[in-house]
């Protein structure tokens, strides 16, 4: 109940102040007599707000239900950044004996199984205070996610060493985010 | 070439091919889109038009073309496009007002001056915040999302080709039917609008549906990151606007139409421009962190090894620099060469139109990442009214200002959903960044050559745009009777304010970008809203049904041809309704 009082308050009070800085004016360049009502509704808001601020958060930006998922989607970014690593190293060493339209397959499946997921996880985790996820985390997984998706332009392109360059500095990135997701051990 | 075959060529990226067709794609849309915004009143969106004609012409022969390359043509073109919109809609009111007799005889060249500089301003504001917007926050963009499945529609597989046409023939069958009128049923469906009161409900909390599938493809790809947009047109049309009613603020004698329009003009749109003014001061405070982080890293590329410079991912800091310095003195010189103003008006405002423009840049670029709809019309209807303030009530100077500012808030926001495209192919921002950093000016200069044309083809007696002509230019009447309304100080200050706090209150919440969505709900009709909102409630039920793949891989590609049909299909319609006069 208390995680829902917060944000109902602040936003019911912002709502009530908006309703009274809606009423119309006599004459142009004058306020509303409702403007006190107005910022009344606001300092409460402000209030409110302060301590909505101190919860943990969901996400609104993207969506968030991996709760309900089931298999590699309900894993921890740093489980399924493992995989993800994992299938790319495979995908690398089995390329020069691939077609590149079946290299070009396993990277839609790697983005469907993997990418998507990691970078909504990512997501999630980010917004919800103090689960390890910063936001130079989030950008490490961005600029992993570029040569990816570079990858999978190039691997369509039929460019066979551009999409090999383009796989191995995804790697590169999403490694070096792997080390920077490995919990510190020195504590 | 065989399907199997591969190319041991380099890749292509920026080719002089890329280059050309991008500039001339990008004329040619510019004037053609000029001359149907002084029709009609609004600007088409080119990017989707000039990834399809990259498609086609760099693409299709013999497929050599690439994604990268093509993305790279679409961006030029864009720019070009996005930069004249900016002046199509400030410009021409200069037009006017002279011919009233309103302002006396004026140079273009402070004009052109300030158009070029907002060009390079708005590419070098917004570019810190690339990292925040696309990598951070991971805004979707629908319209760059939609391009993008253009740009790689060709190596995406059959299936996604098949739902992109889909969609897209669903789209442009779609809007055909609401263009050819025959869904309209009086008091059902009227204006593209299918009414929900049944009757019963009261008209001011404008339970209607905008049946367009643009907007519903829109509220699709944003998904739960829309909602709040959503609830903000709840908030303002049944909560706000029936209080309004309730507590007797509205004149008794007003009903129906007039009831909303008084509700709408008086309250709710004013409101709501206030509202995303303070959402985005503070959006920009929360911001600042994060843009020192992002020229901090830019200025550690240029810190370090050639080798390093080369592989940088973002344009040089000493670029974004050096055109914040040369568009600030372009700006200086618009304002200070006009008639009758001081040096020291001329300064204060080059600076705060500056400062105003990175707040409205911001607002617009935000607007657009979350939800596709830009209230530009209404930033360029307060920056006009600002800069007239500070410019002790000089028309021209300060529609000098407004077409710097008109011209920049359309290139952040393009330059966002450019980058935002880009990343989706994996495309490396640096070069984007200076292709519109270099070329957007372009736009600018065809746009002033097009419109100074299209006036002096009236004659000497008529004129070549505006009332009662064949080129009727709404927005710049609309515009031309703000400034009057500034002149006999009309402006609502009151809920500009007030709406302000609100806003800024409303994005200092946890909820990232509410202040900006709430607010741009306030400012549209709710009709656009709620099909907006059905789109990202479906959004969520299909995902929680068939989990995020499935939306990524099956409802991108299906609403982005939704958006691309109804697209093509507004720019044809355009073109039929200015070759029938």
């Amino acid at each position: 109940m208390n995680r829902y009082l917060a944000p109902l308050v602040a936003l019911l009070a912002t709502l009530l102040a908006l309703i009274l800085a809606a009423k119309p004016v006599v004459a142009a360049a004058s306020w509303p007599d409702t403007w006190p009502g107005t910022l009344l509704a606001l300092a409460l808001a402000l209030l409110a707000a302060r301590f909505w601020r101190r919860q943990p958060q969901p996400l609104w930006a993207e969506q968030e239900n991996f709760a309900e998922e089931s298999g590699p989607l309900a894993l921890q970014p740093r489980e399924g950044l493992q995989q993800c690593i994992l299938a790319l190293q495979s995908l690398l060493e089995a390329m020069p004996a691939l077609p590149l339209s079946a290299v070009l397959q396993q990277l839609e499946q790697i983005d469907s199984q993997w990418v998507i997921p990691l970078a909504h996880a990512q997501h999630r985790l980010q917004a919800r205070s103090g689960q390890g996820i910063s936001r130079q985390q989030m950008a490490s997984f961005a600029g992993g996610e570029l040569w990816f998706n570079r990858a999978r332009s190039t691997a369509g392109d039929r460019y066979r060493q551009e999409t090999r360059e383009a796989i191995a500095q995804a790697l590169l990135q999403f490694r070096q985010l792997q080390h920077e997701l490995e919990p510190d051990t020195s504590r | 070439m065989q399907a199997d075959e591969e190319w041991q060529t380099p890749y292509r990226e920026l080719t002089w091919q890329a280059l050309a067709l991008g500039i001339l794609s990008g004329i040619l849309l510019n004037i053609a889109l000029i001359y149907s915004a002084l029709k009609l009143g609004f600007a088409i969106s080119g990017s989707a038009i000039a990834a399809l004609i990259g498609y086609l012409l760099l693409r299709g022969r013999n497929w050599r073309g690439t994604v990268i390359e093509n993305n790279l043509n679409q961006t030029i073109a864009a720019a070009i496009i996005t930069a004249g919109s900016g002046v199509v809609f400030t410009l021409p009111t200069l037009f006017l007002l002279h011919s009233s007799g309103t302002i006396a005889p004026f140079s273009p060249w402070p004009l052109l001056a300030a158009g070029v500089g907002g060009a390079f301003l708005g590419v070098v504001l917004i570019i810190p915040l690339r990292r925040k917007m696309i990598e951070i926050d991971r805004l979707r963009f629908p319209t760059g999302t939609a391009v993008a499945t253009i740009l790689r529609s060709g190596s995406a597989g059959r299936e996604k080709v098949r739902l992109l046409l889909n969609g897209c023939m669903l789209g442009a069958g779609w809007k055909l039917l609401l263009i050819s009128g025959w869904l309209n049923l009086p008091g059902v469906v009227e204006n593209d609008e299918l009414s929900l009161s049944f009757g019963l409900l009261p008209v001011y909390v404008s339970a209607a549906l905008y049946l367009s599938p643009m907007t519903f493809a829109s509220g699709l790809l944003a998904g739960r990151g829309g909602l709040p947009f959503f609830f903000g047109g709840v908030a303002a049309w049944w909560f706000i606007a029936p209080a309004m009613v309730q507590a007797n603020w509205p004149a008794a004698d007003l009903a129906n139409g007039a009831l909303v329009a008084f509700i709408y003009d008086k309250a709710l749109r004013p409101l709501g421009i206030g509202v995303l003014i303070g959402a985005a001061i503070m959006a920009m405070l929360v911001s600042v962190p994060m843009i020192m982080a992002a020229l901090r890293s830019l200025t550690q590329v240029v810190g370090g090894s050639a080798e390093q410079r080369g592989k940088g991912s973002e344009i040089s800091p000493w670029i974004l620099l050096a055109g914040l310095l040369g568009a600030l003195l372009l700006l200086f010189f618009a304002s200070w060469s006009t008639a009758q103003v001081p040096l020291w008006r001329a300064v204060l405002a080059t600076l705060v139109g500056t400062l105003w423009l990175g707040v409205a840049g911001l607002i617009v670029a935000q607007s657009t990442g979350m939800t596709d709809i830009s209230p530009m019309s209404g930033m360029t209807l307060v920056s006009v009214a600002l800069t007239m303030a500070l410019l002790g009530g000089e028309v021209v100077a300060a529609l000098a200002m407004g077409v710097a500012i008109s011209v920049a808030i359309g290139q952040s926001a393009d330059m966002m959903q450019d980058l935002k495209t880009g990343f989706l192919v994996g495309n490396r921002p640096v070069q984007q960044q200076v292709l519109e950093f270099s070329l957007s000016w372009i736009g600018v200069v065809v746009a002033f050559a097009v419109i100074y044309a299209l006036w002096q083809g009236g004659g000497a007696t008529t004129p070549g745009f505006g009332p009662n002509t064949p080129l009727p230019a709404p927005q710049a009447s609309a515009l031309a009777g703000v400034i009057e309304a500034v002149q006999n100080q009309q402006i609502p200050f009151d809920k500009f304010m007030l709406g302000g706090l609100a806003g800024m209150l409303l994005e200092w919440t946890p909820v990232g970008g509410l202040g900006i969505m709430v607010g741009l709900a306030m400012y549209l009709p709710f009709s656009i809203t709620l099909t907006y909102g059905l789109g990202c409630l479906a959004q969520i039920r299909i995902e929680k049904w068939r989990g995020c793949a499935y939306s990524e891989n099956v409802l991108v590609p299906w609403a982005a041809g939704l958006i691309i049909g109804e697209a093509l299909i507004g720019v044809a319609e355009a073109f039929w309704r200015m070759g029938m006069g």
